[in-house]
């Protein structure tokens, strides 16, 4: 699984649910073209958590929705993506 | 033994391997992802041409693009480069994440270093040797067997202090370090080169934007700011400045021996907190003959002293530099002392630091006030009268030097490495909340009781020069 939490750089983290939903779909589709699998092998959720005492964030996670260990994977897949990338 | 040790290396090698690669690897997952949210047809909220897909079909309410693209969007993209101010090195500049501590241990493993070259600049009045991340540094590095090559502006061996240059010169016994001199700052576009590996096919640079980043005190290759990047550049092309070794013996201070001496001390003060101050003074008596004529001559009345130490905040220190004081009046006695000002500048104590309250010894006063008062009232407690002035740090020579001046015009100048702060006791309360009469009475009860003692910390030793004048 992996999973976010972004934070502006006025120091806001994202907590604004359907913004949040909304960046999760876009990364989950992203991250299912960089490792190259359909993104319905890929599920996303978000959930609010405290990142830091006094401040909430809607959490992005991502994760395998089969069992198909994408996620234990994902240190070839991402030396694979970088080869392509010229990294 | 080796071989755990040597699998433990390897794992952090991949675990910050997988780390480098996945911050790049990030930044290109978030374009796309905006890329998403720029829809083709322009559409409300979300349609199939952007982000709702089959398995979003029942959470259309929880999908609107608009309000994702006013977070993920191209300025919070930008903030994930390199600014092109920051792009020392021209394309190949890229950010480092890493502290440079880090960064340089894990370059010189990865491409198989034989070490690094570190750079320094600035006015001499911003170093603070003795302190410096850079001699941390240094050690540290030496100690794993990688050469360290410590670039030094060639006009500034002339000007450093005994102290400082006593410093350089040890560390230039060590094994694995060398000292440079070079007439020009190695400079990279508008950036300050900071260090760079040498011995290896890839030869990384680092660089930082303010001057700052070269001094050689605590914030060597520190980069604090906010609005500031540690830039990295492997392989780039970067102008060679001319370079001559430096022996140790000659960065060794002249020394001249009626008058000067240098004292590597060790453990030998550890004992008695009271009996601090009269064991300093023993050392010198000892060690320092043309001191001992100034300090037991009956004719020579004190008629000042003076002391400068930036970063004295904490009752310990405060109470440890009372002793040497006190102590010193009690060798030269009440006559020769007369009503004579002690005379200390410190520096400014940032309030914005009191980010945990103050319970123990050694824990810092969070206001120049309160400093003030106890030090006056615990140095009026033996009948001595305090002078203390709160400067800049700028305005603070950065030794710690204690000047001893008699009726004759002759000074006594102890020149410290690291103050009294090298001097700690075992855990001991300090009720920050008492009056500053209170405090000085508090901390007279700490040095009279018989099972407070003082140790050497943390470092090796301390070094004292000690020069008459």
């Amino acid at each position: 699984m992996v999973e976010f939490q972004l934070k502006n750089r006025e120091d806001v983290w994202l907590h604004e649910r359907i913004a949040a939903h909304t960046i999760t779909v876009a990364i989950r589709d992203s991250l299912a073209e960089l490792i190259g699998v359909q993104s319905s092998e890929l599920g996303c959720e978000v959930k609010q958590v405290r990142p830091e005492p006094g401040a909430m964030c809607q959490s992005i996670m991502i994760y395998d929705t089969h069992a198909a260990g994408y996620a234990s994977r994902a240190d070839k897949c991402m030396d694979e993506s970088f080869f392509l990338l010229g990294f | 033994m080796n071989s755990t040790h040597h699998q433990s290396n390897c794992l952090m090698h991949q675990v910050e391997k997988i780390y480098v690669l996945l911050l790049n690897w990030l930044v290109t997952l978030f374009q796309q992802a905006y890329q998403k949210l720029c829809c083709p047809e322009n559409c409300d909220s979300a349609c199939p041409h952007c982000v709702l897909d089959f398995d979003q079909r029942f959470a259309m309410d929880n999908l609107d693009r608009h309000q994702a693209i006013r977070w993920l969007n191209k300025e919070w993209l930008d903030d994930l480069q390199l600014p092109g101010e920051f792009a020392f090195f021209g394309p190949a500049s890229a950010p480092e994440h890493k502290k440079i501590y880090e960064a340089i241990l894990y370059t010189v493993g990865k491409h198989s270093c034989r070490g690094v070259r570190c750079y320094t600049g600035a006015p001499l009045d911003t170093w603070e040797i003795a302190s410096s991340s850079l001699r941390t540094l240094t050690y540290k590095l030496a100690g794993q067997d990688i050469d360290v090559e410590i670039v030094l502006p060639g006009e500034c061996l002339d000007k450093l202090d005994t102290l400082d240059s006593y410093l350089l010169a040890g560390m230039a016994d060590l094994p694995h370090v060398r000292f440079l001199s070079s007439k020009q700052e190695l400079r990279a576009g508008q950036g300050h080169v900071i260090a760079e590996t040498i011995g290896s096919e890839v030869c990384s640079h680092w660089a930082g934007k303010n001057e700052s980043v070269i001094s050689f005190n605590q914030d060597w290759g520190q980069i604090e700011e906010t609005d500031n990047i540690l830039v990295r550049c492997d392989n780039g092309e970067v102008p060679v400045s001319l370079k001559r070794s430096m022996g140790a013996d000659e960065l060794r201070p002249v020394i001249n021996e009626n008058n000067d001496c240098i004292l590597d001390v060790y453990q030998e003060l550890n004992g008695s907190m009271k009996e601090f101050g009269t064991g300093f003074w023993q050392l010198i008596l000892d060690k320092h003959s043309a001191g001992k004529e100034l300090l037991t001559d009956d004719a020579l009345a004190v008629k000042s002293v003076q002391y400068h130490d930036r970063y004295l905040k904490s009752p310990l220190t405060a109470g440890l530099f009372f002793l040497l004081i006190d102590a010193l009046r009690q060798i030269v006695g009440e006559t020769r002392w007369g009503s004579v000002y002690v005379d200390f500048t410190t520096m400014n104590i940032k309030s914005d630091k009191g980010y945990y309250p103050s319970s123990r010894l050694w824990d810092d006063w969070k206001e120049n006030g309160i400093r003030k008062e106890v030090m006056k009232e615990l140095f009026s407690s033996r009948g001595m009268n305090l002078t203390l002035r709160n400067k800049e740090k700028r305005e603070i020579p950065h030794h710690r030097k204690l000047t001893v001046e008699f009726t004759s015009n002759d000074k006594l100048i102890i020149s410290f490495d690291q103050g009294v702060s090298y001097w700690q006791t075992k855990y001991t309360e300090f009720d920050f909340s008492l009056t500053a009469g209170q405090q000085a009475e508090h901390f007279n009860r700490i040095i009279n009781n018989p099972e407070n003692r003082i140790h050497a910390g943390d470092a090796n030793h301390t070094i004292l020069a000690v020069k008459r004048v």
